[in-house]
C-alpha cells in the first residue's frame, strides 16, 4: 500500500482516499441509475452527468460521511472523484498537523 | 403585531421606504447573513444599510446617468443588498446576475449568461465585491465585462455618502430588469418600475399578514424573483428582519434551513417544491430531535409545480419538532408579474383535489372516473386586491366557461411592461385584452389552469418549458447540446420533455436518433456523451437517454417533434432502444 493509500487518522474517522472514491463512485452510480464500474474516477462530475446542484448536493452527504468540512474550491461540477478523494486527504492532514 | 411604517402612500418608492425607516428606527437589525461553514454570522441595521446604499449610490453617479442599467454581480452575503438598494438611491436600473461558479472559465454557462445579459441591456457601469471582482478585471474574462466601469461595493468609504443627491423618481420609471432563467441563447430582461414592486410587495404582505415582527428566513438566489421579493424587498417594506443563508449552505445540508429558522424563529420562509423533498431525502439519516420549527407560521411552496405528496412527505417528517401541516402556503407568481400573482389564505393549509387526468389533457375539468385515472392537483389560491385572474381559450381569445382549462392571464399593477428591447414579443405577452374588458391589461403566463371553487389550479404549461430545481428551461437548448455530443447523433433529431419520475421530482429525458450507418460508437458511449454534454454546458442532470433508430422520433406534418406524444410513448415504454448502431 503506498503511503497516499493509507488511512489517515483524526477528524475523518480514519478513511482513505480509496474508500472515498468507492463510496462516490457508488453514490453515484445510483443517481444516474448505472452500475458503479461506469463511473470513471478520473472524469469531472460534469462529465459523469451530474449537475451543479447534484454536485454540490453530494458534497454536502460526504461532509456528512467524512465528518470534514469540504473546501469551497472543491464544491465543484468540475472536481472528479479521484481528485476530491486526494484532496480530502490532503485537507485532514494539514488540519491534524495545525491542531 | 407591531407596524413600523404606516401603511404605504400612492407615490412611495424603496428609496422613501427606507428613508422612512431610517428615520423611525436605525439601529433595528434588519438583514442577518450566516454563512455557515463555521463562520460568523454579520448583520446589518436599517441605519448602517442606509448609509452604505446612499454611499454606493453617489459613487455609482459619478460613473453614470440616472436612468442608466447597472450590473449587479455580487457573491452571497450582504453586498447584494446594500447594491440593489444603492442601484435605487441612484435612479439607476438595476440588473441582478448571478455570480459563476468558483472553477467556471470562459464558456461555461455561467460566464455566458452574464455575457448575453450585457449584450442584451448594454448597461453603463458594474457594482461587484470579492470575488466577483475577477470578472471585470481578469484578462481571460468576457471583454465587453472587463471594459465596463466598476464599482467594487465593498472598497466604498460611507463617507463617500456626502456626495449623493436624492433623485426625482417616478413611480413608473423603470427600477430593474429581471432576466428570466429562460432559453441560454436568449435571455429575457422583464421591465419592472417602482410602482410594480411597492405594488406587488403590498399585495405579498397583506396576503402573508406580514408586519414587522416578522421573522423572513432565506437560503433563495437573490438575483431571482422569489429570493429578491423574500429576502431583501419584503425586509424594507415591513422593517422586518431577514436572515439570510447562501444558496449553496442549503443545498449541501439541506436542513441548515430548518436549522436556521429554529435558531432565529422565522416566521416565513419558503421555496420551490424540491427544497422540502431534499429536506426529508436528508433527515432520513439524521437527528432532528433539536429542530424547533413551532414559529414557523408561513411555509410557502411555488415557482415550480406543487406536490401534494412533497408537502405530505415533510409535514409528517417534522411535524414532531413543531411543523403544522396548515402552515404549507402553495402560491403562483412569475418575474413577469414581479412575483406574487395568487394565494390562499393564511394558516387554511393547501387545497388539494383529485381530477380525471384524460379529461385534463382534452382541457377539461372533470372529477375522475376511478383511482387509477386521476391526478391529484394543489390549487394555489386566488386572486385578490387589484389582480384579476381569467382562463382564456388561446385559440379564440375568449375567457373559456367554468370547466373548461385555459391560458391563465393575469392584470394588476404588479404586472411589468414588457422585456427590455424584444418590441416583437412583449405587445403579445404583457398586453392582452379580453372582450368585455378593455381597461384591463393582461400577462399571458403561458401557464394552463383553471379555476374550481374559487381556488387556481395550474394544470401544465403551454409551451414545453422545463422547470428543474425552480429554474426554467427550453427543451430545444437541451436537443441541441445533446445531438451535438456525438458525430453519431442525427441533427434535428433528439427530443427533450420532463416527466414525474414518481417522486415528485420533475425529471429530463432525451430521446436521440441515431446516424443511419455510423458504426464507430456503442449506446453506452453515445449515452455518456449526451449525458455529459447536457451536464457540461447547461448544469443539468438527465435522468433518462434513450437512443432510437432514425424516424422514431414522432413529429407533425410539417416535420415538427412531437415532445408531449414522444413523452406518452416513454412512460408507455413503447421506444425501442437501439442495441447496436448500425
Amino acid at each position: 500500500m503506498s503511503p497516499s493509500e493509507r488511512s489517515v487518522d483524526g477528524a475523518n474517522g480514519g478513511h482513505s482516499p480509496l474508500e472515498i472514491e468507492v463510496w462516490l463512485q457508488t453514490r453515484i452510480a445510483l443517481l444516474l441509475s448505472v452500475e458503479p464500474r461506469d463511473i470513471d474516477p478520473m472524469q469531472p462530475l460534469a462529465a459523469l452527468g451530474l449537475d451543479s446542484v447534484m454536485a454540490v448536493c453530494l458534497v454536502g452527504e460526504l461532509e456528512l460521511f467524512l465528518d470534514i468540512p469540504v473546501p469551497e474550491q472543491l464544491i465543484s461540477p468540475r472536481a472528479s472523484i479521484h481528485e476530491l478523494a486526494r484532496q480530502l486527504i490532503a485537507e485532514c492532514r494539514s488540519e491534524g498537523a495545525d491542531s | 403585531m407591531t407596524t413600523l411604517l404606516p401603511p404605504r402612500s400612492p407615490n412611495e418608492t424603496l428609496l422613501r421606504r427606507m428613508q422612512r425607516l431610517a428615520d423611525a428606527c436605525p439601529d433595528r437589525p434588519l438583514f442577518v447573513y450566516e454563512p455557515g461553514r463555521g463562520q460568523e454570522a454579520v448583520s446589518l441595521s436599517v441605519g448602517a444599510t442606509h448609509r452604505r446604499a446612499t454611499a454606493i449610490a453617489a459613487r455609482l453617479r459619478e460613473l453614470a446617468r440616472q436612468g442608466d442599467r447597472v450590473l449587479l454581480v455580487q457573491p452571497t452575503g450582504l453586498e447584494f443588498h446594500v447594491s440593489f438598494l444603492a442601484a435605487v438611491y441612484a435612479g439607476m436600473v438595476a440588473v441582478p446576475a448571478c455570480l459563476p461558479g468558483l472553477r467556471e472559465k470562459r464558456g461555461d454557462k455561467g460566464l455566458n449568461r452574464i455575457s448575453s445579459i450585457v449584450s442584451d441591456c448594454q448597461p453603463s457601469v458594474a457594482i461587484s465585491s470579492g470575488r466577483g471582482l475577477a470578472l471585470f478585471r481578469d484578462v481571460d474574462s468576457d471583454p465587453a465585462l472587463v471594459q465596463l466601469p466598476l464599482v467594487a461595493s465593498d472598497e466604498v468609504s460611507d463617507s463617500d455618502a456626502v456626495g449623493w443627491r436624492e433623485p426625482d423618481l417616478a413611480m413608473d420609471a423603470l427600477a430593474f430588469l429581471q432576466y428570466t432563467s429562460g432559453s441560454t441563447s436568449e435571455p429575457k430582461g422583464v421591465l419592472l418600475t417602482h410602482s410594480n414592486i411597492m405594488a406587488n410587495q403590498e399585495l405579498i404582505a397583506t396576503k402573508f399578514a406580514h408586519s414587522a415582527d416578522t421573522r423572513i428566513v432565506s437560503w433563495l438566489p437573490v438575483y431571482h424573483d422569489m429570493g429578491l421579493c423574500c429576502a431583501l424587498f419584503q425586509g424594507v417594506y415591513c422593517g422586518a428582519l431577514s436572515v439570510l443563508m447562501p444558496p449553496l449552505a442549503f443545498l449541501m445540508h439541506p436542513l441548515r434551513w430548518l436549522d436556521t429558522i429554529s435558531k432565529y424563529g422565522g416566521t416565513v420562509s419558503g421555496a420551490p417544491n424540491f427544497a422540502y423533498e431534499l429536506c426529508v431525502d436528508r433527515a432520513r439519516e439524521q437527528d432532528t430531535s433539536k429542530l424547533d420549527l413551532s414559529s414557523w407560521a408561513l411555509a410557502f411552496n411555488g415557482s415550480e409545480p406543487v406536490r401534494q405528496s412533497t408537502m405530505d412527505r415533510f409535514a409528517t417528517r417534522f411535524s414532531d419538532v413543531g411543523f403544522n401541516r396548515r402552515s404549507f402556503y402553495p402560491c403562483y407568481g412569475l418575474a413577469e408579474a414581479t412575483l406574487f400573482v395568487s394565494g390562499g389564505t393564511r394558516g387554511n393549509g393547501p387545497i388539494a383535489k383529485p381530477f380525471d387526468r384524460d379529461a385534463l389533457t382534452q382541457r377539461l375539468v372533470n372529477s375522475p372516473k376511478d383511482e387509477s385515472a386521476s391526478v391529484v392537483l394543489v390549487g394555489c389560491g386566488h386572486a385578490f386586491g387589484d389582480t384579476a385572474v381569467r382562463i382564456v381559450n388561446p385559440d379564440t381569445l375568449t375567457v373559456c366557461a367554468p370547466g373548461e382549462v385555459g391560458e391563465i392571464w393575469a392584470a394588476s399593477p404588479s404586472i411589468g411592461i414588457g422585456y427590455w428591447n424584444r418590441p416583437e414579443v412583449s405587445p403579445h405577452t404583457f398586453e392582452a385584452r379580453l372582450p368585455g374588458e378593455p381597461e384591463l391589461r393582461f400577462l399571458r403566463t403561458g401557464d394552463l389552469g383553471f379555476i374550481e371553487e374559487g381556488e387556481l389550479f395550474v394544470a401544465g404549461r403551454m409551451k414545453d418549458l422545463i422547470i428543474v430545481h425552480g429554474a426554467n428551461h427550453y427543451p430545444q437548448d437541451i436537443e441541441r447540446v445533446a445531438e451535438n455530443a456525438h458525430p453519431a447523433l442525427a441533427p434535428n433529431a433528439s427530443a427533450a420533455f420532463s416527466i414525474d419520475a414518481g417522486d415528485g421530482r420533475e425529471q429530463i429525458v432525451v430521446i436521440s436518433e441515431v446516424v443511419r450507418g455510423a458504426k464507430t460508437a456503442s449506446p453506452a458511449e453515445l449515452e455518456r456523451a449526451v449525458r455529459s454534454a447536457v451536464a457540461a454546458t447547461l448544469e443539468l442532470t438527465l435522468y433518462g437517454v434513450t437512443l432510437v433508430r432514425p424516424g422514431s422520433i414522432p413529429r407533425t406534418s410539417s416535420g415538427k417533434i412531437q415532445r408531449g406524444l414522444c413523452r406518452q410513448r416513454y412512460q408507455r415504454e413503447a421506444f425501442q432502444d437501439v442495441e447496436y448502431v448500425a
